[in-house]
């Protein structure tokens, strides 16, 4: 339990510290949400007045006259209350612009890690066990091309053949704009349709990590103690699933924790491309519009979800891994 | 009892053509804001959905390519007194609210009253123009102005003066924040049918006092990019669209023999040199006759619009930049003298150069000031506004043509704008500006007390102070007949030729485009009526007003 | 002297042979290196320079077209990979830099130091980089393909670090390290003499992932529009065909050209990472050893054969006579 203590404590650390990045960044760098307000009015033909700039500082109270460290706990204290701020892109707080566009996001992401990671870890599991063979060789290198291609770029050759030209898949939306969310066949349909191509390109994507598992395996099945289970004549499979798998997915189950700042790094570019309004699509616009309240809300989010797997990594490899319970005395 | 049978088939029969009559006719889709979710809040001052302009009307909408002609909104006619400090309104009678409550004075004083208790939505700048504000009778009101000018109705009363009612808002304290779910107003479209993330839909007012309303709802599917929105106007799924499409015909118009557009001009594209520049090199040769006349003649116009702006807009602008539903204004002596410098010449420019005294002391191909110093240059560009980056690119080639060694630099639109404050730029690539009048366009862009001042597209742009214009400028807004504010007009326009402060480019484009195969009565070249964009407030009730379901 | 050439060229081919993967990386590394730093011999044009009609196709003048300023495309491919190249060269010295200092250190010297570092690198870690990437450059005026560079280093060199640091550690408690230390070497030289080049393989696989990613995560952020526009990048030249929607207007050379680009140095540089990883672990090189084996069988099954044969042959052709 203290090992867990540990962590714990250790991940409210790195939380308080991307708050004071968050607080400290706009202090230092020029930035003000009154013009970005307004460039983007000009942008669009719309009549700038000096009177509009009036009404908007009213509204945005810029207030420099306390100090620092007291702003500073001010701002910590909202955060904690789960007041974000208000977006200046949206008229709307933080907390629900961001909300709105996680659940999509978690949908997304949720369904793309359970399909990938079954998908790389079977397969993993089953080329490294037919290593040397020609199968192997043609995985390997395919995979190779295939994660090398720009992310960018795969998203747009599929969402220009299959979604544009073909048109088999939307181009677009969560869902059908005419359906009202509820939970129909109907409207279950309707989201999956929808969900399908950002999936598969996200899917491909990540068919590189094929080659991590692979290797993991190989390293463990030239340890002892898989020599040993085929001597005990315990069969192939089982020597594969209970002694080879279970120590290869440890290492995974770390990377995954790692790579879930990638993953949703990732589904950015996919929801920008793809217009599925996830979490990603919400940041563009508020980045193009430099609403620095919902980019500061976003990087604290991230943050969290990152600390949140990890923590679920800790408790998972603590039931999987019995050396860990152990040594914790 | 026959009778009555007969009665009640006939009435359901009737029921049933009108139900299918109303279900036949299609919502008009319009695509006109950008947004990854709509938020449902009507807000009428700030933070609402761009479409209260179909909810709350303004008194007097004015033509925005045409001269600024008034059509007559909520107000029949107005009249200024003699010493240009009164503005007296006469109300239309019979309208009434969507909740069935009668319109009238009460409203139009409250509305003019409400936002100096509460300046956060004082987005129109009412307190700052308006004394006090007088009910004649139930049909008449009296703004008192704080400063006389010829020009106020245009400020005051246009499409900025969305009267909101009385009897709702009296009383509220935080308007601001009110997200106004089921709004009550005068305009067509105040029944929200149905909103949701995705898409919302406006039905129309039961009271809408405009019988020449044909449609029965309006709706706004959600856009998050270009692309998306393209993606739909290409495939002729919506009708009413003011976005930019690069490469129209190929994208647009090609794809579907209803699909059509009509690009007016609207603001003028600009490059201005800051006067009063840190760089003292920039600075010395700004404040050169020749050098400004060689800058003018550096820049290739026809490329800009040909590459830059896909060859959809035109040029011709006067040297005060004036934008086309102003030209108006323009001065025939002005132009004669602008003409021969609103050209690309790069031998011209050079000899002007010459003429100036900047020659080319340390053979680098770049000349230097007349005192010998250094010059070089920076021209800001909002990065991400990519036509104007690339066309910024042009006028930096040209110059380096010529020999002036200018560079581009995109700073992103907040710092852009925040340069302006400080003076903390060399030369910008910018917008011209739209202002509701002439008076107000010259005061906005060429009077002293806005110069330094970060406010966009005003004289901040150029920094450029001069007691004559202002002078000028002030006696405008001040001469009550148009013979004698024309008089001024002609000093001011003839100022910016003589002088050449700037160098005006060509004119943004109004993006207007629409699909005709579910309804008739779009705006176009050959029925030009009015600014025909589905962008708010601007003139869209007045097209709306226009456009027919096809029968 | 003729030997040591014939030897080393033998060598080297019979490395290329054994080892396909290397072979095909290192020429395509190789090939779009030395396009992009002696782009003049390749191209008459310059990037920046408008000398064309917009969106023109592949023509024998401009063999991968232009773009929609009127500029030639192949010239910005392989002028903009100096930049693209060396941004990923800037930020993978930038991430090794920081990551061997705080690895090695970390591993090394163990106790309070190791507690310290490894507490920064898991906070870095910890904190997503794409945000903080985003937050950072939305922050900036300008940012130049340097800027990127550097932000992308600042935020990336934890992944390296954690490696090299589990390495460094499991070298430390090896035999050798600790004669080392009973022989009483100085620490310095033990750093660099004993346990670096033991960790070469791993130091090499490091940077040339950090570089991969470093390019691909450039192209990104300036995809999304966080770079400069006017510089020339694969990146920039990505985003550019986007705005001006170069796919929908059938424009494909457009996004082809810079992904191509993009593809191959990838493909090129996870060739040449992977065969790092077989060279040093000859458990992952099993296909090489099956396939050379299967080789060397085939080569003996055949000279029997011709042996049997040439028998039989020899003694028929005897018998003829």
């Amino acid at each position: 339990m203290r090992y867990l203590l540990q962590r714990l404590g250790f991940y409210i650390l790195a939380f308080l510290v991307a708050v004071t990045i968050n607080f400290f960044l706009p202090r230092m760098m020029p930035g003000d949400p009154i013009q970005s307000f307004l460039a983007r009015l000009a942008q669009n033909g719309g009549q700038i007045t000096p009177e509009t700039v009036k009404a908007l500082e009213s509204l945005y109270g810029y207030s420099t006259s306390t100090p620092l460290w007291e702003q500073f706990f001010t701002y910590l204290q909202s955060i904690l209350h789960g007041d974000w701020g208000m977006s200046t892109r949206f008229f709307q707080p933080v907390v629900e612009v961001l909300g709105r566009g996680m659940l999509w996001t978690l949908l997304l992401v949720g369904s793309f890690l359970l399909i990938s990671y079954t998908l790389t870890t079977l397969g993993g599991i089953w080329v490294a066990w037919k290593r040397g063979s020609r199968f192997d060789s043609i995985l390997t290198v395919s995979s190779v091309i295939v994660s090398s291609v720009p992310a960018v770029v795969m998203a747009l050759m599929l969402y220009f053949v299959f979604a544009s030209d073909l048109g088999w898949f939307p181009t677009g939306y969560a869902y059908d704009p005419a359906l009202d969310p509820a939970l129909t066949g109907e409207f279950i349909q309707s989201v999956l349709y929808h969900m399908a191509l950002p999936l598969i390109a996200m899917v491909l994507l990540s068919m590189g990590n094929i080659m991590g598992m692979r290797s993991n395996m190989i390293n463990q099945l030239g340890e002892d103690f898989i020599v040993m289970g085929w001597a005990k004549g315990i069969t192939d499979r089982k020597v594969m699933f209970n002694y080879g798998a279970r120590n290869a997915i440890l290492p995974v189950i770390t990377a995954f924790a790692m790579s879930v700042g990638g993953i949703f790094a990732g589904s950015l570019i996919i929801e920008i491309i793809f217009n599925y309004p996830g979490v990603g699509q919400v940041m563009f616009q508020g980045m193009v519009a430099r609403d620095y309240p919902l980019i500061q809300g976003y990087l604290l989010m991230m943050t969290l979800m990152v600390l949140s797997a990890n923590l679920i990594a800790d408790l998972l490899l603590l039931a999987l891994d019995p050396r860990l319970r152990t040594s914790v005395l | 009892m026959k009778s009555s049978k007969l009665a009640a088939i006939a009435v359901s029969v009737a029921m049933a053509a009108t139900a299918a009559n109303a279900e036949d006719t299609p919502n008009l889709k319009i695509l006109s804001e950008f947004s990854t979710g709509w938020v449902h809040n009507f807000n009428p001052w700030i933070g609402g959905r761009q479409s209260i302009d179909m909810i709350y009307e303004p008194l007097v909408i004015f033509n925005q390519i045409d001269s600024l002609k008034p059509h007559f909104w909520l107000a029949e006619s107005y009249s200024m007194s003699e010493d240009l400090k009164i503005l007296t309104v006469n109300l239309r009678k019979g309208v009434k609210w969507s909740d069935g409550e009668a319109f009238n004075a009460d409203d139009v004083v409250f509305t003019f009253t409400y936002p100096s208790q509460h300046p956060e939505i004082d987005t129109a700048g009412v307190s700052g123009k308006v004394e006090r504000v007088e009910k004649v009778d139930e049909h008449t009101v009296k703004l008192h102005l704080k400063t006389p000018n010829a020009f106020a109705p245009y400020d005051l009363i246009g499409v900025n003066s969305r009267i909101v009612p009385e009897h709702i808002w009296a009383g509220v304290d935080n308007p601001a924040r009110q997200a106004n779910k089921q709004p009550v107003g005068t305009g067509p479209f105040t029944e929200i049918q149905r909103f949701t993330p995705q898409v919302y839909i406006q039905c129309k007012n039961p009271h809408y006092w405009n019988p020449a309303l044909a449609l029965k709802c309006v709706e706004f599917p959600q856009i998050g990019n270009n692309d998306t929105a393209l993606e739909m106007m290409a495939k002729g799924e919506t009708d009413w669209n003011g976005i930019f499409i690069p490469d129209v015909d190929r994208t647009f118009a090609e794809k579907n023999e209803h699909n059509k557009y009509w690009f007016p001009s609207t603001d003028g594209v600009r490059i201005t040199m800051n006067f009063q520049t840190k760089n003292e090199g920039a600075r010395e040769a700004f404040e050169s006759v020749s050098f400004r006349r060689a800058f003018n003649l550096a820049m290739d116009r026809d490329a800009m619009m040909m590459i830059g702006a896909y060859g959809y807009v035109s040029g011709d602008n006067p040297a005060t930049n004036l934008p086309k539903v102003l030209w108006n204004w323009r001065d025939k002596d002005a132009d004669k003298l602008w003409s021969e410098l609103y050209r690309y010449d790069i031998k011209a420019a050079k000899a002007e150069l010459a003429k100036g005294g900047f020659n080319d002391l340390d053979g680098d191909g770049y000349v230097e000031t007349p005192s010998g110093k250094e010059l070089t240059f920076k021209i800001q560009v909002p990065s991400g506004w990519t036509d104007w980056v690339n066309n910024a690119a042009i006028a930096a080639e040209g110059l380096r043509l010529a020999g002036i060694n200018a560079n581009v630099v995109t700073p992103e639109a907040a710092a852009y704008a925040k340069n302006w404050e400080n003076g903390d730029f060399d030369a910008t690539f910018g917008g011209g500006s739209l202002q509701s009048s002439s008076w107000k366009f010259y005061d906005y862009t060429l009077h002293s007390r806005y110069a330094k001042t970060s406010q966009w597209w005003s004289t901040s742009m150029t920094n450029y102070v001069s007691p004559e214009l202002d002078d000028y400028i002030e006696k405008m807004g001040m001469a009550a007949t148009e013979d004698q504010q024309r008089l001024l007009s002609k000093k001011i326009e003839m100022h910016l030729a003589e002088n050449v402060i700037q160098v005006p480019l060509y004119y943004n484009g109004v993006w207007y485009s629409y699909n005709d195969s579910r309804f008739t009565g779009f705006y176009n070249a050959e029925n030009p009526k009015a600014h025909p964009a589905p962008w708010s407030s601007i003139n869209r009730l007045v097209h709306l007003m226009d456009i027919k379901p096809r029968v | 002297m003729n030997t040591v050439l014939t030897t080393s060229w033998f060598r080297l081919k019979e490395f290329f042979l054994n080892n396909p993967k290397a072979a095909i990386g290192i020429v395509l590394v190789l090939g779009v290196c030395i396009l992009c730093f002696f782009a003049p011999l390749f191209t008459d044009y310059l990037p920046n320079a408008r000398i064309a009609r917009p969106h023109e196709a592949p023509s024998a003048e401009h063999i991968l077209g232009t773009t929609r300023m009127g500029r030639d495309v192949w010239s910005q491919v392989i002028y903009g990979g100096r930049i693209s190249i060396l941004v990923g060269l800037v930020a993978g010295i930038f991430v090794m830099f920081m990551a061997m200092v705080v690895g090695i250190s970390a591993g090394y010297f163990g106790g309070i130091v190791d507690n310290i570092l490894s507490f920064l690198t898991n906070v870095v870690m910890v904190i997503p980089s794409l945000p903080l990437m985003l937050v950072l450059a939305s922050y900036l005026d300008q940012v130049s393909p340097l800027v990127i560079a550097i932000i992308i280093g600042a935020t990336s060199w934890p992944f390296g670090a954690r490696v090299i640091r589990a390495q460094t550690l499991s070298i430390r408690n090896r035999d050798f390290i600790h004669a080392a230390e009973v022989m009483g070497e100085s620490k310095k030289r033990m750093v660099f003499f004993e346990v670096m080049p033991n960790m070469l393989a791993i130091l090499g696989s490091s940077f040339i992932s950090t570089v991969i990613y470093a390019i691909m995560t450039e192209a990104t952020l300036e995809f999304i529009g966080l770079g400069d526009p006017l510089s020339v990048t694969w990146g920039v030249m990505l985003y550019n065909a986007q705005q001006t929607s170069a796919i929908r207007i059938g424009a494909w050379w457009e996004i082809l050209a810079p992904s191509m680009a993009l593809a191959s140095l990838a493909i090129g540089l996870a060739l040449i990472n992977f065969s790092i990883d077989e060279i040093s672990n000859p458990k992952l090189r099993a296909q090489k050893i099956m396939a050379k084996f299967r080789r060397e069988q085939a080569k003996e099954n055949k000279r029997h054969k011709a042996q049997a044969e040439g028998k039989t042959g020899s003694e028929m052709v005897g018998g003829a006579v």
